[in-house]
């Protein structure tokens, strides 16, 4: 056993270094910002006013010790913190336990001498190692700038307990579901679901109760840096306790391979989209697609509810009106103004769908099944431009998404905002996603087994670069390296042509290398 | 006979500092059925991503019906190709997954396609996730013949299918040559080889080491000697030609390469109750070269 856990370990240690980092990054970012924006008492204090608009308070969160920066980051950040630690669990849960045999690997440490009840303990172990570690990263990173022991330690805990929740949730599924894709949809779901109870439990003081049906609502009974009510974590360890021993208990019943509810046997061939290699990336993607368009559709409909609400808050708060300033904006252009930031952070998640998009056609070749097309009179560069207008089409099909979707969260809350401000202020984004898609490709031709890497660590550190590098008076040309930093606040101001053009080019240069050493390497597989 | 359906000149490829094929040359002619064996590692499926410009040559050249590998538009209108792993998509069945393929290929002849379903007993309308290694095999192998190319290069393609089906694969493999077409079958199975194979080129750790009719092989100068002896068998290590000694059942087993003459005299002496002599199998050929 000690063999398998060792061989999780390796397959999951690189995405459990970059989660830990993400953490710690975003946990920083939040708390730089808090500090940045709300300098002093009087408008730390103003903070906890957010408790009475009812669009903040269903979607961010009811605020609990706001005024501390330990309050702030768990109310401000720490929803999606979970969330981003939840999906890892789901993902990773779902291919330990599903996907490693949907693939035929797991004959592989099953031949030896352990049984199946033991690898998926051990996966189990793995997946809950792992959000430990998430865990520990939140601690560092919050403990620091707090200064409070207990509260860190809860927060942590509580964010760690979620991942850990999700990944039981899961790996339920996973014994029920046969198709790995499946039981993470399942997975996907729980946690959207948790996340609307919440909204509902927050929507009014006398609908509370619910909070404890969600698993994002147990925060707001843990309220760390707060209240610090310890016994809520029993919560978390009840539950999870119970889901993984139903796993567990599925996992004894059935045979590699099977599942619980299982849906085998002759299936309806659908001639869709098979009659050429682009059409048929198009039929192997759409699903995908489709789930980041929800995800982001409902992220930025999310960010336009709130731009009145925050809107109104901050117009009369003195303090951030010196910070408009430095910005050069005016109290009018609040809402255009918050329109304009959170395009930023859609942009990184588009930009993140650039590099994955480009990763999947890796996938493809790395898993020895674009042989099959490659060695039919089919061009390398009619398979790979193939997949390029893919991945630029869905780019500018998300970027129009997220526009969208903003405005119709703004319109629906009332909100002062056109629908050709917010297309306006993702599109404004485009330059930066098909920089970071360009080098994607370049890493695809040049070294495949970064084409994910690479990116989407460029991504990251270049955006918390933008934002910590001003903050630490980092000199301007290491700040500079990032995209982010000269992208300009459209729709406030006007878009930066020349830097936007420059981006443009630079998108074009990274994909011409890929391009080219892509034709002259050898085809690598697995 | 005009063309040759394969021609490799001075085909070298690195792997860093490993060299995985050395300076092959090499002509394939139509309508044979060529044996390409060697143990794992000795450069068979290197030499067959190459005639697909699956990977680039070091040095060297290729072509495939006179064509350079290299233009892959118009070489791989007349290839088709079998791995010996065969990866596909699991979320498609094999209906979908032949008509994709098909697609891709052009020139379909479908009732054949429908044929060859037929006779490899493949059920195409499940999903490639519920097949076995044996059934994706044969998809792959529908496939390959299904748009009846001038050349097929098989990596192993038997590997996964049971003692039936390989005899639909090799009835399948002669109807094709006997229509023309060339297959280029790498193999470890030495039996398929033996049945089926015009020629055969032997590899060695990225060398070729001989390339010659079966028929050739067999006469190739190795010699088997089943010897029994009353009393216990003398050693032949210092005997001239001797390059295999095995104790077998009651007796010995000692191959020659040349000339017997010297392990005849050496046998005078001795008390010889039993002794027969036979040409190779290819198994054994294959053998004497390692």
């Amino acid at each position: 056993m000690a063999a398998v856990l060792r061989l999780f370990a390796r397959l999951t240690r690189r995405g459990i270094v970059l989660l830990a980092v993400g953490v710690v990054a975003y946990v920083l970012v939040e708390a730089v910002s808090f500090v940045q924006t709300y300098p002093d008492e009087a408008s730390r204090m103003r903070l906890s006013e957010f408790g009475d608009q009812p669009a903040v308070r269903m979607l961010q969160g009811i605020p609990h010790a706001v005024e501390t920066v330990g309050g702030f980051v768990v109310w401000d950040g720490g929803w999606f913190l979970q969330a981003i630690i939840g999906v890892w669990a789901i993902l990773t849960t779902s291919r330990l336990l599903r996907g490693e045999e949907d693939s035929g690997r797991a004959e592989f440490p099953l031949s030896g001498p352990v049984s199946g009840l033991q690898v998926a303990a051990s996966a189990l172990l793995t997946v809950t190692a792992g959000c430990l570690v998430a865990g520990i990263a939140v601690f560092v990173s919050i403990v620091v700038p707090s200064e409070d022991l207990l509260g860190s330690a809860l927060f942590a805990l509580g964010v760690a307990g979620f991942g850990v929740v999700m990944a039981s949730a899961t790996a339920v599924a996973s014994q029920l579901l046969g198709v790995r894709r499946q039981a993470a949809a399942v997975g996907a779901a729980f946690l959207g679901i948790a996340f609307v109870l919440r909204m509902i439990a927050n929507s009014s003081d006398g609908r509370s109760w619910v909070s404890w049906l969600s698993v994002f609502g147990w925060m707001d009974r843990l309220r760390p840096f707060g209240d610090n009510n310890v016994g809520v974590l029993g919560v978390y360890l009840a539950v999870a306790g119970v889901l993984l021993g139903v796993a567990l208990a599925l996992r004894a019943r059935r045979d590699l391979g099977a599942a619980v509810l299982v849906r085998d046997g002759d299936v309806r061939s659908r001639p869709l989209l098979l009659k050429s290699s682009i059409r048929f990336a198009w039929r192997l993607t759409w699903g995908t697609l489709l789930a980041w368009g929800v995800g982001i559709a409902v992220y930025s409909f999310f960010i336009g509810s709130l731009v009145k609400a925050m809107g109104e808050v901050l117009a009369d708060d003195p303090a951030y009106e010196q910070y408009l300033d430095l910005l050069g904006m005016t109290k009018e252009d609040i809402s255009l103004g918050m329109v304009a930031v959170m395009a930023v952070v859609t942009g990184l998640i588009i930009s993140l769908y650039a590099a994955w998009r480009i990763g999947a056609v890796r996938n493809e070749e790395d898993a020895e099944r674009a042989e099959h097309l490659l060695t039919r009179p089919l061009t390398r560069g009619r398979w790979l431009g193939g997949h390029l207008v893919l991945a630029v089409v869905s780019v500018v099909l998300l970027v129009l998404l997220t526009g969208t979707a903003t405005w119709v969260g703004a319109a629906v809350t009332g909100a002062d905002v056109s629908l050709l401000d917010t297309i306006d202020a993702g599109a404004n984004l485009l330059p930066v996603i098909l920089l970071f898609g360009g080098l994607a490709v370049a890493m695809f031709g040049l070294a495949p087994r970064l084409t994910i890497g690479v990116p989407v660590g460029a991504v990251v550190v270049a955006y918390v670069l933008s934002f910590v590098g001003p903050a630490l008076d980092l000199p301007g040309w290491v700040v500079g390296i990032s995209p982010f930093y000269h992208v300009a606040l459209v729709p406030v101001n006007d878009f930066a042509l020349t830097q936007g053009l420059i981006m443009i080019g630079l998108a074009l240069v990274a994909t011409a290398v890929g391009w080219v050493t892509f034709h002259r390497r050898d085809l690598v597989g697995a | 006979m005009g063309e040759p359906a394969i021609r490799t000149a001075g085909l070298t490829k690195h792997f860093g500092d490993v060299v995985a094929l050395d300076n092959l040359t090499l002509d394939v002619q139509q309508g044979e059925i060529f044996g390409f064996l060697g143990p794992n590692g000795a450069g068979k499926s290197t030499t067959i991503r190459l005639l697909l410009s699956l990977i680039r040559p070091t040095a060297g050249e290729a072509w495939v019906m006179g064509i350079p590998v290299a233009d892959v538009a118009k070489a791989h209108r007349h290839v088709t190709y079998v791995p010996g792993d065969v990866a596909l998509w699991p979320q498609l069945t094999g209906t979908e997954t032949l008509d994709l393929l098909g697609n891709i290929s052009g020139n379909v002849d479908s009732p054949f396609r429908d044929e060859l379903i037929e006779r490899l007993q493949l059920d195409p309308s499940k999903r490639v996730r519920s097949y076995s290694k044996g059934n994706r095999q044969k998809i792959a192998l529908v496939a390959a013949f299904m748009t009846r190319p001038d050349v097929l290069l098989l990596d192993e393609p038997t590997a996964g299918l049971d003692p039936l089906m390989e005899d639909i694969f090799q009835s399948l493999a002669r109807e094709a040559t006997g229509r023309g077409q060339t297959i280029f079958l790498s193999s470890h199975i030495l039996d398929e080889v033996e049945d089926l194979c015009h020629r055969v080129a032997i590899l060695r750790e990225g060398q070729l080491i001989e390339v010659a009719t079966l028929d050739q092989l067999q006469e190739l100068d190795t010699t088997v000697f089943d010897i029994e002896f009353d009393g216990s068998p003398p050693t032949f290590d210092a005997v001239a030609g001797v390059i295999k000694v095995e104790s077998n059942g009651d007796g010995t087993r000692v191959t020659v390469k040349g000339s017997p003459a010297p392990l005849l005299a050496a046998l005078a002496p001795l008390s010889v109750t039993h002794l027969r002599t036979h040409t190779p199998s290819l198994e054994e050929i294959f053998l004497s070269y390692y």
